[in-house]
């Protein structure tokens, strides 16, 4: 065995710890990447979809606590 | 719509017993005067924790639950039987269309007569939120651990209940139609003449962004008579998932395109069942 394969396990174990977004991956279905990537070509929606990520005031979203108002604000619309 | 009742007691009106677990036909009240019919499909327990529950909500049919609740139709009618099979708690709910009324326009005019000016797609979230309530409390089920699960529909209610109600931790939606010119959302039940003016401001991709980040599987059969969604689905959830960068998350808005039509196959049907176990697992995120 590598000499160093304990210590490379360990230290892949502790990235994995340590980072919630690879511990959040390992929970998905394991096919979730066939069913959220898009075929090549799409097709244009019959009318125009605006970005989701500009709140009313016409300001940029760029955190969660941002788009969590705007949705509080969709969901009285 | 008014507040959900707060009366939730439930009248058990049949229950059988099966290899799999017991299946009741239970009646609630939903609005004042109004109670509504819902079969619950509970697998066996072979201890006291408590299960995951889904929201399972029956297509177009006049077998209504019994089709999808296993009493009548084809095995392949039969999904919440399919699901409770693999753990879950399951009340599948009749929708309004079918409750106390002759055909469709005696129930959305009974409708209107008591709430002018409110859309059938917003009864029937109120209807499954009512759903959601029951089930939240039967024994046995974690109320953490809710999903919801629809055909056609059914996939329709799905898409506003997801939406508008945080207790749903992941959903499956097949053949809903997301775009409002892929299927029938201008019908006087759904949204009405909404759905076809230009110069109404919403839209379903909106409808989609309001899930995030809760898990939620599209299913889609593409072309053929009343396919709803597939390809043409994708503009929505691209713009949707764009959401999803806000929260650092994998995007998690997927659809399965089996290309087959309307109708839900059995293997996409346990593709669903698959996201349904993982998504509303204790570790799920």
């Amino acid at each position: 065995m590598d000499p160093y394969f304990p210590v490379i396990r360990l230290c892949l174990l502790f990235s994995i710890a340590v980072n919630p977004h690879v511990s959040i991956l390992a929970q998905d279905v394991p096919w979730l990447r066939s069913v959220t990537q898009p075929p090549i070509s799409i097709p244009a929606p019959a009318r125009p979809l605006p970005n989701l990520l500009v709140d009313g005031d016409n300001q940029i979203i760029e955190t969660s606590q941002a788009w969590l108002a705007r949705r509080t604000e969709l969901i009285r619309l | 719509m008014p507040n959900r009742p707060t009366d939730k007691t439930v009248i058990t009106l049949e229950r059988e017993l099966f290899e799999w677990g017991t299946r009741e036909l239970i009646e609630y009240a939903i609005e004042p005067g109004l109670h509504v019919q819902a079969y619950v499909l509970s697998p066996h327990f072979i201890n006291d924790t408590p299960r995951a529950g889904i929201v399972a909500l029956h297509p177009t049919t006049n077998l209504t639950i019994s089709a999808i609740a296993g009493v009548a139709g084809n095995t392949d009618q039969h999904t919440a039987v399919t699901i409770a099979k693999n753990g879950f708690v399951v009340i599948c709910p009749r929708c309004f269309l079918w409750q106390n009324a002759k055909d469709f326009s005696d129930a959305v005019a009974q409708h209107h007569t008591r709430h002018p000016g409110v859309t059938g797609v917003a009864k029937m979230l109120y209807d499954a939120q009512c759903a959601v309530d029951i089930l939240e409390r039967l024994p046995n089920v974690d109320p953490k651990r809710i999903g919801a699960f629809g055909h056609s529909l059914g996939a329709k209610e799905v898409l506003y209940l997801m939406a508008f109600d945080d207790r749903i931790r992941a959903g499956v939606a097949s053949e809903g139609g997301i775009a409002f010119e892929s299927t029938n959302w201008d019908a006087p039940w759904y949204l009405g003449p909404l759905a076809t003016n230009i110069s109404w401001q919403r839209n379903h991709h909106e409808l989609l962004a309001l899930t995030i980040p809760r898990p939620l599987l599209l299913i889609g059969g593409e072309t053929g008579p009343g396919a709803a969604d597939g390809t043409k689905t994708w503009p929505y959830i691209l713009a949707s998932s764009t959401v999803y960068r806000v929260f650092d998350l994998p995007n998690r808005i997927g659809l399965i395109n089996h290309g087959q039509g309307h109708p839900l196959p059995s293997k996409e049907l346990l593709k669903g069942i698959e996201w349904l176990i993982n998504y509303t697992s204790v570790i799920a995120p």
